[in-house]
């Protein structure tokens, strides 16, 4: 078996090795799910490391024949590939998905108790879905991986999850869902309006005016940003992420922070960006907007917030709105931030949500003003909380630091306004951010709970090193993962330079008439 | 077309006609002469008893529903009977016959479950 | 049509090919009879199971064979066998065998003496249904209705000692009496704006300037409208919520799978008689009807109404296609894709409906209502196969991925969108968010709910059966949204 296959499915054997498992045999099931995903984890590290950045080819592309859809396409019906590969755009996310997976099954050691053998079930479908949707390369199985991979979280919240999990969950769920549909719709009329399901073949035939033309490009954009936009999230989508970080169990936000939301960011930039390019040109302004605002309110969310966890999750909408405004920047400095700050955000605040998980396990309560002086009894603790804060505020020598420098630098070439809003980000950043590590670590310790408390044990700590050398090793040589977006993003800018002088030579044609010179005429028909 | 039809109203008329002229005839030419018992209901030859609204078994439904649905079902021989000869002469009346065999049987079915389901009895 | 003899009648009306067409709907009568046999033969009871399986076997062989050598049209052209009816057959065949299955150990005490006229139902519905879809004529139709329908009145009344169940009878019936007489005042419209009641023939005449007239019209309507009670669509949809509920579950799991289809089956074959002006009107009559559904639904604490509610909103959904068709100009090619579509969504239905409402019929056990959403209450501590299979079930019918039903709508909605009706898909993709509303409530009770050791503990054991049934209508949800190739290509 090729290994992308054995890859996106390998999860998928454990669980079903999980199911056949007797319930009471926990520490059996821990093992085999653990087992798991570290082979998944080891076979997507060499995965990545066979990965050429240099060429923006599809790699490790496998093919096989899943069925036809009959009628569209001329009649001839459509034949729906099971087809897999990897690009720059996708690399960097099945790598981070890989690796994640191992921690966070770590660490639910220390917060699952209950109902063990169906949440690891659930976690390692999840790990399929998940990497089932950076992996297809098919239209259709795509859709199939990313409404598929909403069900598992849909049940780790709802099952493991904080005392107003259901209201958290389901809403979770009917908004992805309501996006999704809207985006099948879209889907289908692109299929059917280009006869083809294959991912690398649609990015050549959806922009072109002849198959699909202007109209259609532009409800279509919408559709797919629709879906992609809700689940980042994009404000004003974002009401139903701080519910699902707050309820969900640690493991969930991890997850959810980690991976989960980087499938919005990917199919923006995969699908939205990717498709129609020259509608993404058109909207530009409008996404990097709602990505400024993203930035500013989520921080100014975060503030106001009581809870360590919901903080973390509203600094989530503050964080992504770079990544969506460095994207819809739509230069090349923007996109590779933006892909770099995917796997920082995934990273910084899938730490912090660990840590948080872990003094919840020991005092029960997650309100800022509970603790204070938990440096004095925790130092291991502390030391990775500020580590992790740090990286999340962008310290410099931190990952932070450049995937946002990168972002702003991007928006700056196209919008100095956004740009320029975008910036005061970083500050909230840092003060919120800032102000709760102060209030929960140091000061005098008022609370005796607080005295009491065990620092990290060796688990603990052991899960969390991975994860803080990559924050490191990112913010010291970024280039070593930025070299494998080379080929990918190179593409992804060839057309959208090519888009915008299609944009412009339409613009010129709406000024031709009979008082044009016929050179002129042919001059923009034939660069047309 | 609709000449065809004429003789039919004619004849439609004729009856017609002849009813009211005989009710009219009687009624003018009748000797009349009025007595109590003349105006009371008449039922074969004796005097009524009782109410007429008395409370009737749901029995008698169920056979008056099972009646009309033999009764209709056996109607559809009428056209195989008129046929039957010509059917014969063209050399298919063996398998129409069989035919309308099945048809019988599969009544005759019905009546049989009926019957052994106590519908036809009426004092259970 | 005229004949030069009688010779020349007969042998238009009957050949060798004829039987073969019209062999699964003699099995299936030959079954029904055999079941009143048994009924009346004293010790021939015990044969009942037998006589079904066989009968529903032989059904489906019977119209497999039609799958690869369809017959076409025989009998003068009344009756046709194509490979879509032969699949539509194998479905009713297959649904009815399921839906008996369900109903082994279901009913009390009080109705086991009747248990023969039960089992005559399943095989007496899907010998109705064949001839509904197999009709090439109005009144074939009717006769296949009306086998199909007076069995289903008397045995939605079937437990006649609860008065839920009598209600459902009467209201059943009376409206079904409606319907059918609606129906037939179309059809007698029809016949006389065009003196012929052959499908073919009617179709034949489409473009005629007979078939703007207000006669014409009027008939179509009035036809189409007596369909749209059976399959319950907006505003004909009050009495399925009574009737589902009222009716003992394996029957209503005959009414809400079978009926519907059966009545698509023959809808969408002559939903040319509907003009192209119309295509707005249908399309609103399917939102409306989703969105009835839907929002009924979504207020429903008993799982049984809330499923009929939402076989109500599928019902809307299906109903889409025939506005793609109409949207078309009456294109022949758009109206087979319309009609594959349904085929594959009420595939798709058929078991994913079955399935749950046989799950329902195992946890009710006759009286003992656990079918409520607080009855279902931690059922997965319990009986996590169960709720498995049931959360499978109404993921199948919010349409994800993986399952039949997503696949389902994706056909529906393809017809739509060839057409240009993206704001109709897009308005029905969203009903379909507020169908998960309640689909996740199912499961959210199921799954993320305390056990409930009052009501989830009384929950019968699951019989051998019921659990066979309960796993092939899994697989058929799986199969149909993992590989739907294979049930495309029996379309061809």
């Amino acid at each position: 078996m090729d290994s992308l296959t054995a890859l996106t499915f390998l999860p998928l054997v454990g669980a079903l090795i999980v199911l056949a498992m007797p319930a009471a045999k926990e520490k059996a099931i821990r093992l085999v799910a653990l087992a798991t995903t570290l082979v998944v984890a080891v076979l997507g590290i060499a995965t990545y490391l066979a990965f050429d950045g240099a060429s923006a080819a599809l790699q490790g592309t496998v093919e096989a024949a899943w069925f036809t859809l009959p009628y569209i396409g001329g009649g001839e019906g459509v034949p729906v590939h099971f087809r897999l590969g990897m690009d720059g755009l996708s690399v960097l996310m099945v790598g981070l998905t890989a690796v994640m997976m191992p921690i966070v099954i770590l660490s639910t050691y220390g917060h699952i108790h209950t109902r063990v053998k169906e949440f690891f079930v659930w976690m390692l479908v999840m790990e399929t879905g998940m990497l089932g949707v950076f992996l297809s390369m098919d239209l259709v199985l795509f859709y199939v991986f990313w409404e598929v991979s909403l069900v598992p979280l849909y049940f780790l919240v709802g099952i493991w999850g904080g005392a107003n999990r259901l209201y958290a969950t389901v809403k979770f769920f009917l908004y992805t869902v309501a996006g999704s549909l809207v985006m099948l719709v879209a889907i289908i009329a692109l299929v059917h309006m280009t006869g083809s399901t294959d991912i690398g073949r649609l990015m050549e035939m959806a922009s072109n005016t002849d198959i699909v033309s202007l109209e259609n490009q532009s409800w279509m954009f919408f559709a797919f940003a629709l879906a992609f936009a809700i689940k980042v999230p994009v404000i004003p989508f974002h009401t139903w992420l701080a519910d699902a970080h707050t309820e969900a169990p640690t493991s969930g936000s991890v997850l959810l922070a980690g991976v989960l939301l980087k499938m919005g960011t990917y199919g923006l930039l995969r699908f939205a960006i990717g498709f129609f390019p020259m509608m993404a040109l058109q909207n530009r302004e409008l996404f990097m907007a709602l990505g400024a605002i993203g930035i500013v309110y989520g921080a100014l969310l975060a503030m106001a917030q009581t809870d360590i966890k919901r903080l973390v999750a509203c600094s989530s909408v503050s964080h992504l709105g770079f990544v969506v405004m460095g994207m819809f920047a739509l230069t090349e400095t923007g996109l590779r931030g933006s892909v770099l700050q995917m796997v920082n955000h995934g990273l910084s605040t899938g730490l912090l949500f660990l840590l948080i998980g872990m003094i919840y396990e020991r005092r029960h309560t997650r309100a800022i003003a509970d603790f204070g002086g938990v440096a004095l009894s925790m130092p291991i603790f502390a030391f990775f909380f500020i580590v992790s804060m740090l990286s999340s505020v962008g310290l410099p020598g931190l990952n932070g630091f450049v995937g946002e420098f990168m972002i702003l630098l991007g928006s700056f070439e196209a919008s100095p306004l956004w740009g320029t809003i975008g910036v005061t980000g970083v500050i909230f950043g840092a003060i919120y951010l800032l102000s709760a590590t102060r209030r929960l670590l140091f000061g005098p310790l008022t609370r005796k709970e607080n005295e009491e408390l065990q620092d990290l044990n060796l688990r603990e700590v052991g899960l969390m090193v991975p994860l803080v050398l990559l924050c490191v090793w990112i913010g010291f040589k970024p280039n070593d993962f930025l070299s494998e977006l080379d080929g990918s993003i190179d593409a992804l800018v060839v057309r959208i330079e090519a888009a915008e002088t299609q944009l412009q030579l339409d613009e010129t044609a709406l000024f031709l008439d009979d008082s044009t010179p016929e050179p002129a005429v042919a001059l923009v028909e034939a660069a047309q | 077309m609709l000449n065809d039809y004429l003789p039919i109203l004619i004849m439609v008329g004729a009856v017609v006609g002849f009813g009211i002229v005989n009710l009219v005839i009687s009624e003018l030419l009748g000797a009349k002469r009025r007595v109590v018992g003349k105006g009371q209901a008449y039922e074969c030859g004796l005097a009524p008893k009782g109410d007429s609204r008395m409370r009737i078994s749901i029995h008698f439904y169920l056979v008056a529903v099972l009646f009309i649905l033999f009764d209709v079902e056996s109607l559809l021989l009428l056209p195989w009977a008129i046929s039957a000869k010509s059917l014969t002469a063209a050399g298919v009346g063996g398998t129409v016959f069989a035919e309308v065999t099945a048809f019988v049987v599969v009544l005759g079915l019905g009546l049989a479950y009926v019957w052994r389901k106590g519908g036809l009895t009426w004092d259970r | 049509m005229t004949f030069q003899s009688t010779q020349d009648a007969f042998d238009a009306a009957f050949s060798t090919a004829a039987l073969p067409a019209v062999l699964p709907a003699v099995i299936l009568s030959v079954g029904a009879l055999l079941m009143l046999l048994i009924e009346i033969v004293p010790g021939a009871r015990a044969s009942r199971p037998i006589v079904v399986l066989a009968t529903l076997v032989g059904a489906l062989f019977a119209n497999f064979t039609q799958l690869s050598d369809p017959a076409g049209p025989v009998l003068d052209g009344i009756y046709a066998s194509t490979p879509e009816t032969a699949i539509w057959g194998m479905l009713f065949a297959a649904g009815a065998l399921l839906a008996w299955v369900y109903s082994i150990g279901y009913y009390g005490e009080k109705a086991r003496p009747f248990l023969a006229e039960h089992d005559m139902l399943f095989l007496s519905a899907p010998a109705g249904m064949t001839l509904m879809v197999c009709s090439q004529d109005l009144l074939m139709f009717f006769v296949g209705l009306e086998l199909l329908s007076l069995p289903l009145y008397a045995r939605a009344a079937f437990r006649r000692e609860r008065h839920d169940s009598v209600e459902a009878g009467l209201k059943y019936f009376l409206l079904g009496a409606f319907a059918a007489a609606t129906y037939l005042f179309g059809a007698s419209l029809l016949y006389l704006a065009t003196g012929t009641i052959s499908v073919m023939e009617l179709k034949m005449m489409m473009g005629d300037t007979i078939t703007t007239t207000p006669v014409f019209l009027a008939g179509a309507g009035l036809l189409v409208a007596g369909i749209f009670f059976k399959i319950s669509v907006f505003p004909f949809h009050m009495w399925v919520p009574d009737v589902y509920e009222g009716s003992p579950t394996p029957v209503t799991t005959l009414m809400a799978t079978g009926t519907k289809a059966a009545a698509f089956g023959f809808l969408i074959p002559i939903s040319f008689l509907l003009p192209t002006e119309a295509t707005g009107l249908i399309a609103a009559i399917a939102l409306l009807t989703m969105a009835a559904g839907n929002l009924g639904a979504l207020v429903q604490t008993n799982i049984k109404r809330m499923l009929a509610y939402s076989g109500v909103a599928h019902a809307g959904t299906i109903l889409l296609v025939i506005a793609g068709y109409l949207a078309s100009g009456r294109d022949d090619a758009i109206g087979e894709q319309a009609l594959h579509a349904a085929l594959f969504y009420l595939a798709a239905y058929l078991f994913t409906s079955t399935g749950s409402f046989g799950l329902l019929a195992m946890l009710e056990r006759d009286g003992e209502d656990l079918t409520t959403m607080r009855g279902i209450r931690g059922l997965a501590r319990r009986r996590p196969a169960v709720a498995a299979a049931m959360t499978l079930f109404m993921l199948s019918l919010g349409g994800i991925p993986a399952t039949g039903g997503f696949f389902g709508k994706w056909f529906v909605f393809t017809v739509l969108v060839q057409e240009g009706m993206y704001g109709v898909a897009i308005l029905g993709a969203l009903m379909s968010v507020v169908a998960l509303g309640y689909y996740l409530r199912v499961i959210v009770n199921l799954w993320m709910e305390p056990l409930d050791e009052a009501d989830t503990g009384r929950v019968a054991p699951v019989t051998l059966p019921a659990g066979i049934a309960t796993a092939v209508c899994a697989l058929g949800v799986l199969v149909l949204g993992l590989m739907p190739g294979w049930f495309l290509d029996l379309l061809g």
